[in-house]
């Protein structure tokens, strides 16, 4: 909740999301400048700063195109001397990667202290992949900080700012779909007003990186690193150890540490000493040494990949401890971690029976699969996306063309789901436009179209279909805008006219595929089928790089702007439906299964199977009725007001 | 530390994380320890979704225990005191949280997976999930709170704060009704629709555990 994240009462306790909760730690840290680009699981900490601005003056905010222009801007703020912040989730970080290594070389501002704050997508719950972050902080020489729940987001983001200027490095936060996802306490600290104004001192050797001057600042850089490492690893509270008696002892992080806890608490088990890592990397070899003294075994809890059991290792060895270190062997690389794992595998390891046995509930909740039906997401009623391919799917019927669809991130994703089928792959941002160019250029045979969002387009997009132009390749881009970057809260982007600010200049995406020198440009409304299948019909018979932008706000946002309408409606009496009239249905299913809306489904009508629009789930899009094969899809309105009707004669 | 573990099962769009999200700050106002998470993010419409509910209450006289306390944000398997489920196959799906004593509320109203609406396989009829469901735990409810939402109020918005109500009705829910109504009148759009939506629900409930219990 917003008013909770900008209040002003110190020691209140609040209920805020992870992200919030990080969002409010940056506010305790005096945070000036904040930037990101929107991924799920983290844009709810852009989102909140960006809400909030307006009650911190010195405080920008901005949504930017992608992770590396929000990282460029973020780290001149810090060079102004400015505290930033900067978020993405995991796969943003390989496109702010780019600056992300220099910039640990060089450091950050006087008082600019810079927190890096990544999603990670354990499940890839909405990711096309899990990479493990970490793994960056290892290979760029930057700390990493995991918090385990939203207090922990909330206090960690401030001490991760402290660490960004004491050892002259930015710091990630490193959070889970789950930690930025849970909901929890979080008791407030004190608000610290941003700095208005920054300024930039120069000072070359700092900021110029290259030759000798970048070896020495990676010299620079290690030597801090070191200090971090021997010194305030040790001490810091971000790193605490629960004391027990057992021989055999925990070192877990994050998310892995609450399930550690819960599991312990289910088996008894109140004896085990825990090492619990909130910074996560550099390792203190003081502080794992001292927790490894009197163990036989120590036992990593981690999701993904085993970056703390390898860097305990490397300790071990180094430091000629015997104790013998596992993990891996009992919590999978893959997929996210759960109390379930964690019960299983401790009732193994410390020889104690578990008064619960996940695995025969899963199973008995597997022996019923067949009752259970797969249900993946799909678009919803009135989404223009669905509009979109059911006219191309009517443009090419009985064409005969042999097609490759180039699928990408977003909600249209679902265009890779039955009943449309319509993504061969999907990689990461944009890439449906370069993949679709590369096969344009090798397969000559097939037809070749790319399927890319509006913020997509500005996020990375732009280079990609100049990059097919300038190389000719034979590809139709369509362009699915719906005019939001809906699929992570409908964050506005340079389309909408909107910045984090305010009102701004709205870039048009069709002049802009026009100034990178597109030569076929058409924009269609998807809810005009006739004219959307036409344009498209088109476009298939065309040769070269040809755009179609098919453009309908996001049906989430115009309901939004629709309920106060509605409620007027329904004051007056008004009511507007559509209807399938069931003894014309012809039960042909083409808007049952070809066009899929979720409000229409299976009905009967005197013994005979029709189809049935389910009233409190259309929102009234129309399409249905033009598609209708019967011509049995209705649309009604009525006055139930009498005295309304009288005034509408009048 | 008494631990009280809810799970909220349904479809995107159905409003489950505005219920679970509705029960978590109304915890706040009784001042109970209080947890849990949702799924969030990519476009969950009609997608599996679900909301996980952790309280921790204190028992007279107990002091807080960090290894006894409430860790996860999700309920570990075989330990939710209620599962309440939005729609028929989602209840089921996340049959393994409920624990052998924990009771299931689960609400009729079916919605389709796109393979049954394209007619590839047919929706299983509730006897079947209720049988399932039964081998669980001995305490299932069925309702219908889309029928029961759309008559007396002409349309399904309601549904999820009867729901609500009813499942309050089995007495596992360590919350008053006034925290659970402030938080309503503080979060929710269409506050006096709702509350009289949660009390209509919480009477039927009390009807259909007397019944039943
Ligand atoms: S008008 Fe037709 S297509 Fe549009 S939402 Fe309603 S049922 Fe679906
Ligand atoms: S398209 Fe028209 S005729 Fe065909 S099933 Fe749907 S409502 Fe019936």
């Amino acid at each position: 909740m917003v008013s909770d994240v900008a209040l002003n009462a110190p020691g209140k306790r609040v209920l805020l999301l992870g992200n919030e909760a990080v969002a409010r730690g940056a506010l305790e840290a005096g945070v000036g400048f904040a930037s990101g680009y929107p991924g799920t699981p983290a844009s709810e900490v852009l989102d909140t700063l960006v809400e909030v601005a307006k009650e911190f003056p010195g405080l920008v905010s901005q949504y930017s195109v992608n992770e590396y222009v929000a990282l460029e801007t973020a780290i001149g703020a810090s060079w102004s001397g400015v505290r930033a912040i900067c978020a993405m989730k995991m796969v943003g970080m390989n496109v702010a990667s780019d600056p992300l290594f220099t910039f640990c070389y060089c450091g950050v501002g006087p008082g600019g202290g810079l927190v890096i704050v990544n999603g990670g997508d354990p499940s890839c719950i909405s990711s096309t992949n899990e990479q493990d972050n970490r793994y960056y902080g290892l290979h760029a020489h930057m700390p990493v900080v995991e918090p385990s729940n939203p207090q922990e987001c909330k206090d960690f983001t401030v001490t991760s700012f402290d660490i960004s200027e004491k050892f002259d490095v930015p710091v990630m936060l490193n959070l889970t779909a789950r930690t930025s996802h849970s909901l929890g306490p979080v008791v407030l600290g004190e608000l610290k007003a941003p700095k208005e104004e920054g300024y930039f001192v120069k000072n070359w050797g700092k900021y110029f990186s290259a030759l000798v001057i970048a070896v020495a600042n990676k010299q620079k850089l290690l030597r801090n690193m070191a200090k971090l490492a021997e010194d305030y690893a040790y001490k810091t509270p971000l790193n605490r150890v629960l004391e027990g008696s057992r021989k055999i002892g925990i070192v877990t992080s994050g998310v892995s540490y609450n399930y550690t806890l819960e599991a312990l608490d289910i088996l008894k088990l109140y004896d085990v000493p825990i090492l619990k890592l909130g910074l996560v990397y550099p390792l203190s070899k003081k502080l794992v040494a001292e927790f490894a003294e009197n163990l036989d075994m120590i036992v990593v809890m981690e999701e993904l990949e085993g970056f703390i059991e390898d860097e305990l290792k490397k300790i071990a060895y180094d430091e000629g401890l015997s104790v013998k270190i596992v993990g891996k062997e009992y919590f999978s690389p893959a997929g996210e971690l759960s109390v379930d794992d964690a019960l299983t595998a401790y009732s193994k390891i410390f020889g104690v029976e578990s008064p619960i046995n996940p695995q025969e509930l899963a199973l008995k909740t597997f022996s019923f699969s067949s009752l259970l039906i797969m249900r993946t997401p799909g678009f919803c009623p009135g989404c223009s996306h669905r509009a979109t391919l059911y006219a191309i799917k009517k443009a090419i019927e009985g064409k005969n063309y042999d097609i490759v669809w180039g699928g990408d991130i977003g909600c249209y994703a679902n265009a890779s789901l039955p009943p449309f089928n319509m993504s061969d792959f999907m990689v990461c941002m944009s890439a449906g436009v370069s993949i679709a160019s590369g096969i344009s250029f090798k397969s000559k045979k097939q037809k070749v179209v790319a399927f890319i969002g509006d913020s997509t387009f500005f996020h990375t997009g732009m280079p990609a279909v100049l990059n097919a132009v300038w190389n000719n390749a034979d590809i139709l881009i369509v362009v699915m805008d719906n005019g939001w970057t809906a699929m992570t809260g409908h964050q506005p982007h340079p389309g909408t006219g909107i910045s984090a600010a305010g009102k701004s200049k709205a870039v048009d995406i069709a002049e802009v595929c026009r100034a990178l020198g597109v030569d076929y440009v058409r924009v269609v409304d998807p809810f005009n089928l006739k004219h959307a299948i036409s344009v498209f019909d088109e476009a298939f018979k065309q040769k070269g790089v040809r755009v179609v932008v098919s453009r309908r706000e996001c049906v989430l946002q115009t309901m939004r702007k629709m309920r106060e309408i509605e409620a007027e409606k329904k004051r007056k009496g008004i009511e507007e439906f559509y209807e399938v009239a069931e003894h014309i249905c012809i039960f042909c299913e083409e808007c049952l299964k070809a066009f899929g809306c979720p409000a229409i489904v299976v009905g009967e009508f005197e013994g005979k199977k029709v189809s049935k629009i389910d009233l409190g789930r259309c929102v009234n899009c129309s399409v249905c009725k033009q598609l209708c094969k019967g011509c049995a899809i209705t649309h009604t309105k009525v006055w139930k007001n009498a005295s309304i009707v009288e005034e509408a004669k009048a | 530390m008494k631990k009280v573990n809810i799970v909220i099962a349904g479809v995107g769009g159905q409003g489950v994380t505005t219920i679970g999200m509705l029960l978590k700050y109304a915890a706040v106002k009784a001042g109970i320890m209080v947890s849990g998470s949702e799924t969030r993010g990519a476009s969950q419409r009609e997608g599996s979704v679900n909301s996980h509910v952790r309280f921790g209450v204190l028992e007279p006289g107990e002091e807080y225990d960090e290894r006894r306390g409430i860790h996860s944000s999700l309920v570990p398997s075989g330990t939710a005191d209620l599962l309440i489920g939005f729609e028929p196959m989602e209840t089921l799906r996340n049959a393994r949280y409920v624990s052998s004593n924990g009771i299931v509320i689960m609400n009729t109203y079916e919605i389709w997976p796109i393979p049954v609406r394209v007619g590839e396989v047919s929706y299983p009829p509730i006897e079947k999930f209720v049988e399932a469901l039964k081998a669980f735990t001995p305490h299932v409810y069925t309702v219908n709170a889309n029928k029961m939402a759309d008559e007396r109020y002409g349309g399904y918005t309601m549904a999820g704060t009867i729901l609500l109500g009813i499942a309050y009705a089995t007495g596992r829910i360590p919350l008053k009704t006034h925290h659970i109504e402030e938080t309503i009148r503080e979060r929710l759009d269409n506050p006096e629709e709702n509350i009289d939506a949660f009390r209509f629900g919480y009477e039927e409930g009390k009807k259909l555990f007397n019944v039943k219990v």
